[in-house]
């Protein structure tokens, strides 16, 4: 502990402190840009590069960042002189001078930290109006696009992608003006080993980064009286949505939801958690044959498409561990141009399916070749929640007073699927059903809570009868990696292990609502959607009656020749870049 | 060879001195002793030479480090070879035709004079 | 050995060989030969003398002359007069061009006189390519010593005890700095020589690496045994492939003799080198960015705290030196911190050595004692303003420093007068400025090279420094406004006081020196658009003076914009839209009727 003296008062703090922690701790409020910290889920950006958050500090003649400067003992803090808000003042204009002025147009208007910036400073005037360097946008993959005019090198990017994702697609690059960060050698960033998962989307402070939208396309279609425009949605949006409109963190709006998404025009409503169901079934079915025929063990989940581009560019070795099972909205897709057209009555050809992701990579996926069947793609277009919630906006539906609606019929039915958005929740229910599978017996209590958390690597032993199933759990590329290299090393005792992309799951996905700096609003949406589940009447999916009837009817059985050719596929080895 | 204590260093350090010497010795202006030998085209034909090389020869011979022997233009045509024997703190003294026996002779003269 | 009754040193520096100082070498070996003289003489090609201004320079001892401006021609001459017969030839030798006094050696020049060469003491002497020229002089004993009697410790009692500051631009104390290190326990340390020496026109370590190399290596490892490292790395900038190779080959040298390698002195002591080439980036010359190029990351600067002494290469305490201050250290630990103290000031003792360049008579590299004036440098060591025009500025620190005017001339040279005056010692280059140089210009370009040397990490340099230059354009071009000095002096002094690294505090120097001394300059080029010392083309005017001009029309043929208006017998007039101020009728006007407003 040590005693220090912020604005003339004095305070006693524990040691190791920056000055902004200090001064947070203390009710005092200094501006930042670039600093990021969220150490529960490993990603800290404290970088020191905006030189915003400059402080005065007695017995040094220059100004310190407060969020790199850690206290001493005595040290004198002023964070109001006259210099430091000059020098925050003509830093932020600094800022804006080099920043394109197109706040109307852009993905980021009102919800832009350099916004946030300028406004809080009341800065009314462009002062330093002078060259900005010129870079063309990078639209070459349909998830994201870098406009790399609008990077402040805050360096949380290449942080996240480094450290927290350790995929390392991002770098600063040039010098002077020109200094952005960008990828190596200025490629696409659909020529490198960019995973799409949009972890740098959700951190990015300004437009530099923004998701590629496609609500444009898909108002077409709905506008178009010859298609049947069917939407699901995924588990992960429910329990965030209502973000956006302002209710409570861990709101579960499934009702909402469901009524908005009728209001806007879809044809059929969806729950992507059906097709979850589905995924279970399949991918409980293929991990008892790993392991009762000398599979290749651990099998690993694959609903996560960020993470099954990442094992193909980076252990292209190991791409006979994943499970062969298509993640549940590409399954649920697939069935509906299949089972559902057929029940419906719908050419195929006029079926329009679209997904509503808390994802980035889904709309990646949905382009994937192999993610198709007799010339259908499984889905058309990828929505993230956050594309959503403009919708809603645009089409003038006051979210809040919305009545609940409940999905359709068909695929609408849930159980355990609905908890894949949240880490350990995909192998949770995957576990619920292999078990049954195994045994022929319900477990007696079905809430593997040991498999529960927000630990990135986790680990948890499910008793099947007289088999011990290890599970291990990762979120965060970086812990998947690691996961990764003990399998490539022979070192792994697994037999299922899931991975998910994002820091959470999917509920932290980079398609979103931006949670800030504060992961405890990841930790809540996953805490929801286990309430979610807990609140199903029926809680596995091979209870789930619609699962039975689309079996019974149609696929047959789970890893059936019809299940394999619709609901399987498989991977591509690539390089790294 | 690789050294192995500061007795072989010392020992290279005696072997390679004489290499560099003179060159430091050449910036004790006020401190070294000067032999200037007088030569130019008189010197030529009067053996001036030899007496420089013996100069040089005898003063290597007797280690005397602070010595430079310094080839300069004729100092006096009649009594060529003519040296001039500069030592530091003495009025400069003139020595006349001087042959390589005198050279060594003054060498030997200087060793106790300057050691 | 048996040394020969002469030894021939030719100044084998990077500038005397553009010179041509090989041909001079060539030409020596050929006119020895034609006189059968081969065995008489040993030529040596050594480091850099100082008196660049006048090389290729040749010394011949032990008469200790010293020859300026030697060509290759020349060498006949020397050999058949001077070495053979004894005459020194005199049209080779230096003339004063005030006093047209003639000096036969260094010691009474001008030039050399007010010098005190420490750090450049071998510089000039040994062959770099010799080993054994550095056994001669005592090489290697300083380390002996240290390794084999003196406990790690002691050495850096006598480091900190010399007062030497580091030589590199920051001036702290290196024996503090080595005794942090020394107090971090870690399995593995190193020790790293700064040798990037971006400043452009510096050429202290370049000279320094070429002419004494093996001082470098002798003081690396000292210092790796001080503190407890056994790796060492020289970062060399890719310009400079004559210093790297002579590094090299005493690098290899010293490895054959043990001096680098494994058990040296027969000790348990381990320390070798390795050699780093820079990129190209003046950025790299900061410690920390130095460090980031080194292990292949992007070389930008790191937050420090913590310091390299306790977090740096590799994550290791690491000692970061610059080549000059590295060089001190075998003489320090020689001759005592009592006599390196005996030179230069209170707390700042010892000498600096400088690449005196700009408009004085004496360019070269000096090495002057702390405490001088910049007067003394530039009137006594530099010979005064050259073509008898008047001083204007001084600008130490290179493109970090500030410009001094005639006011600070009696400033003397310490780390804390200069920054009082505005400047910095920095790695050492002087500058000095005449009657036609424009401060507002000066300023611009020096803030040019800093622009593009940004690294870009931080936003006040990024952009700041974009913006002040945006700025001095304007000005130089006649469209300043007094907002946009006022904004000069704040966007200076913002970016001075949030930059995350050296460069960023300091590049606003220039500018902000030359607001402080030479504000008449700025106020004339922003009211009266006009630039005092004719230099800004955009604000100056070529004017035919009416009573002069002949009407020969001979300017009016080599005005490549047809700009001028008249013909035979009829007064020529320059039409101001239209003019382009190439200057080409300034030169072709018989009459000098042709004059800048």
């Amino acid at each position: 502990m040590m005693k220090i003296f912020l604005n003339n008062i004095e305070v006693e703090v524990k040691d190791n402190m920056t000055v902004l922690e200090v001064a947070k701790e203390n009710g005092v409020n200094i501006p930042t840009l670039c600093h990021l910290d969220m150490k529960s889920i490993k990603m800290v950006n404290q970088v020191g590069t905006c030189r915003i958050c400059m402080v005065e500090v007695e017995g040094r003649m220059n100004l310190m960042p407060a969020c790199t400067t850690k206290v001493w003992d005595g040290m004198k803090i002023r964070t109001n002189t006259t210099k430091a808000i000059n020098a925050r003042r003509t830093v932020a204009e600094l800022f804006l001078s080099n920043h394109p002025k197109d706040c109307l147009t852009c993905e980021r208007n009102k919800n832009c930290e350099l916004q946030d910036l300028a406004a809080d400073l009341n800065i009314r005037e462009d002062k330093y109006k002078g060259k900005m360097p010129s870079y063309t946008k990078d639209t070459s993959s349909n998830s994201m696009i870098r406009d790399r005019e609008k990077c402040v090198m805050c360096r949380r990017c290449e942080t996240m992608c480094n450290e927290v994702q350790t995929v390392g697609v991002y770098s600063g690059v040039n010098r002077s003006l020109e200094a952005v960060v960008s990828t190596a050698f200025d490629y696409p960033i659909a020529d490198t080993s960019c995973t799409f998962c949009g972890q740098c989307v959700s951190v990015c402070p300004t437009g530099a980064l923004t998701q590629a939208s496609h609500i444009g396309d898909v108002w077409k279609e709905l506008n178009n009286p010859e298609k049947v425009v069917v939407v699901q949605v995924a588990p992960a949006i429910r329990v965030a949505l209502g973000e956006e409109f302002k209710m409570p963190i861990g709101s579960r709006v499934t009702g909402k939801m469901v009524s908005s998404l009728r209001r806007i025009g879809f044809d059929k409503v969806y729950d992507t958690s059906f097709g979850a169901d589905v995924t279970v079934m399949e991918e409980a079915n293929e991990l008892l044959d790993r392991i009762k025929n000398g599979g290749k063990l651990p099998m690993l989940t694959s609903c996560c498409p960020a993470w099954v581009k990442f094992i193909e560019h980076q252990f292209p070795t190991l791409l006979d561990v994943p499970s062969t099972c298509k993640s549940p909205h590409q399954m649920l897709g697939v069935l509906a141009k299949t089972y559902l057209a057929e029940k419906l009555k719908v050419d195929p050809a006029k079926m329009v399916i679209v997904s509503i992701m808390p994802c980035l990579a889904k709309k990646y996926e949905a382009a994937r070749d192999e993610l198709s069947n007799d010339g259908y793609s499984d889905v058309d277009y990828v929505l993230t929640t956050r594309e959503l919630a403009s919708m809603i906006r645009e089409a003038g539906i006051n979210f809040n007073v919305l009545p609940d609606e409940d999905f359709d019929k068909f695929m609408g039915e849930s159980t355990s699927g609905v908890i894949f958005g949240t880490t350990g929740g995909v192998i949770e229910a995957t576990a619920r059903t292999a078990a049954y599978m195994l045994t022929g017996e319900n477990p007696k209590d079905i809430d593997f809570t040991q498999l529960r958390g927000f630990d990135g690597i986790r680990e948890g032993v499910v008793k099947v009868g007289d088999t011990d199933i290890k599970i291990g759990i990762a979120h965060g590329l970086g812990h998947a990696r690691t996961l990764l290299e003990n399998i490539r090393d022979g070192k792994s005792e697994y037999h299922a292990i899931e991975i998910m992309a994002c820091p959470g799951g999917c509920v932290g996905g980079g398609g979103q609502p931006f949670y800030g700096n504060d992961p405890a609003v990841v930790e809540a949406r996953g805490k929801a959607l286990h309430a979610e589940g807990a609140d199903k009447p029926v809680r596995l999916a091979h209870e789930n009656k619609e699962i039975k009837a689309l079996y019974d009817e149609f696929l047959d059985k789970p890893g059936g020749t019809k299940a394999h050719k619709l609901l399987h596929t498989s991977f591509i080895q690539r390089t790294k870049l | 060879m690789k050294i192995k204590s500061r007795e072989d260093l010392q020992a290279l350090r005696d072997k390679y001195r004489d290499e560099v010497i003179m060159r430091l010795v050449s910036d004790n202006f006020e401190t070294r002793t000067e032999i200037n030998v007088g030569i130019g085209e008189t010197g030529l034909k009067t053996g001036a030479r030899d007496t420089l090389k013996t100069f040089f020869d005898e003063v290597n011979l007797a280690k005397l480090e602070n010595v430079s022997v310094i080839a300069v233009d004729c100092i006096d045509r009649s009594n060529s070879p003519v040296v001039e024997i500069k030592i530091p703190g003495k009025e400069p003294v003139i020595h006349n035709k001087v042959d390589s026996a005198k050279a060594k002779a003054l060498v030997a003269a200087l060793k106790t004079e300057v050691q | 050995m048996n040394p020969t009754r002469l030894q021939i040193l030719i100044c084998g520096g990077t500038g005397c060989i553009s010179s041509g100082c090989l041909d001079v070498e060539t030409a020596l070996v050929k006119s020895l030969e034609n006189h059968g003289m081969t065995d008489e003489v040993t030529i040596l090609k050594v480091g850099c003398f100082g008196f660049c201004e006048q090389g290729p320079i040749v010394k011949v001892y032990p008469d200790n002359t010293f020859y300026v401006r030697v060509e290759a021609k020349d060498m006949e001459e020397i050999v058949e007069s001077h070495l053979l017969k004894g005459k020194p030839v005199e049209r080779l030798l230096f003339k004063d061009p005030e006093t047209s006094v003639r000096y036969t050696h260094h010691r009474d020049m001008p030039f050399y006189a007010s010098q005190a060469r420490l750090a450049l003491m071998h510089c000039g002497v040994v062959d770099p390519e010799k080993i054994t020229d550095y056994f001669g002089v005592d090489g290697y004993k300083a380390l002996a010593v240290a390794v084999t009697e003196q406990k790690p410790k002691d050495v850096i009692d006598i480091v900190k005890d010399s007062g030497i500051r580091g030589r590199g631009g920051a001036g702290f104390p290196s024996g503090i700095k080595w005794e942090a290190a020394y107090n971090v326990q870690s399995d593995k340390k190193y020790v790293v020589c700064n040798a990037d020496e971006g400043d452009p026109g510096a050429f202290m370590d370049r000279s320094i690496l070429e002419g004494d190399p093996h001082a470098v290596i002798e003081a690396m490892a000292i210092c790796a045994y001080a503190i407890g490292a056994d790796e060492g790395v020289v970062y060399v900038r890719a310009e400079y492939p004559l210093a790297i190779n002579r590094f090299k080959i005493a690098c290899a040298q010293a490895r054959e003799y043990g001096l680098l390698g494994k058990n040296i002195f027969g000790t348990d002591f381990n320390f070798d080198i390795t050699i780093d080439l820079g990129a190209g980036a003046f950025v790299c010359g900061e410690e920390t960015a130095l460090l980031n190029s080194v292990e292949g990351q992007r070389g930008e600067p790191r937050i420090k705290p913590p310091f390299p002494a306790a977090v740096g290469l590799w994550g290791k305490p690491t000692i970061i030196n610059n080549v000059e201050t590295l060089v001190n250290i075998p003489q320090i630990l020689l001759k005592g911190a009592d006599w390196f103290k005996s030179f230069g000031a209170e707390n700042n003792s010892g000498t600096k050595v400088f690449a005196l360049a700009g408009k004085i008579n004496n360019v070269g590299l000096v090495e002057v004692p702390m405490g001088i004036t910049l007067r003394d440098v530039v009137y006594k060591i530099g010979g005064g303003i050259r073509g008898g025009k008047k001083f204007k500025a001084i600008q130490t620190g290179g493109p970090s420093g500030g410009c001094i005017s005639e006011k600070g001339l009696d400033t003397q040279v310490t780390f804390e007068n200069l920054q009082k005056a505005g400047s910095m010692m920095g790695s050492g280059g002087m500058i000095v400025m005449d009657e036609t140089d424009c401060m507002v210009d000066i300023a611009k370009f020096y803030l040019e090279f800093t622009v593009e040397e940004s690294c870009g990490k931080c936003t006040p340099c990024r952009v700041g420094n974009t913006r002040m230059y945006e700025i001095l354009e304007r000005i130089t071009k006649g469209h300043g406004t007094e907002d946009d000095i006022t904004e000069l002096r704040n966007l200076g002094e913002t970016i001075k006081a949030t930059s995350l690294c050296g460069l960023g505090n300091s590049a606003p120097n220039p500018v902000l020196s030359t607001l402080d001394n030479f504000m008449d300059e700025y106020l004339a080029h922003v009211h009266e658009k006009r630039c005092p010392s004719g230099k800004c083309k955009d604000l100056v005017k070529y004017v035919i003076v009416p009573e002069k001009c002949i009407a020969c029309t001979l300017c009016k043929r080599v005005c490549p914009v047809d700009c001028i208006i008249g013909e035979r017998k009829v007064i020529h007039e320059i039409d101001q839209e239209r003019c382009i101020k190439c200057g080409a009728c300034v030169d072709k006007c018989p009459k000098d009727a042709i004059i800048t407003e």
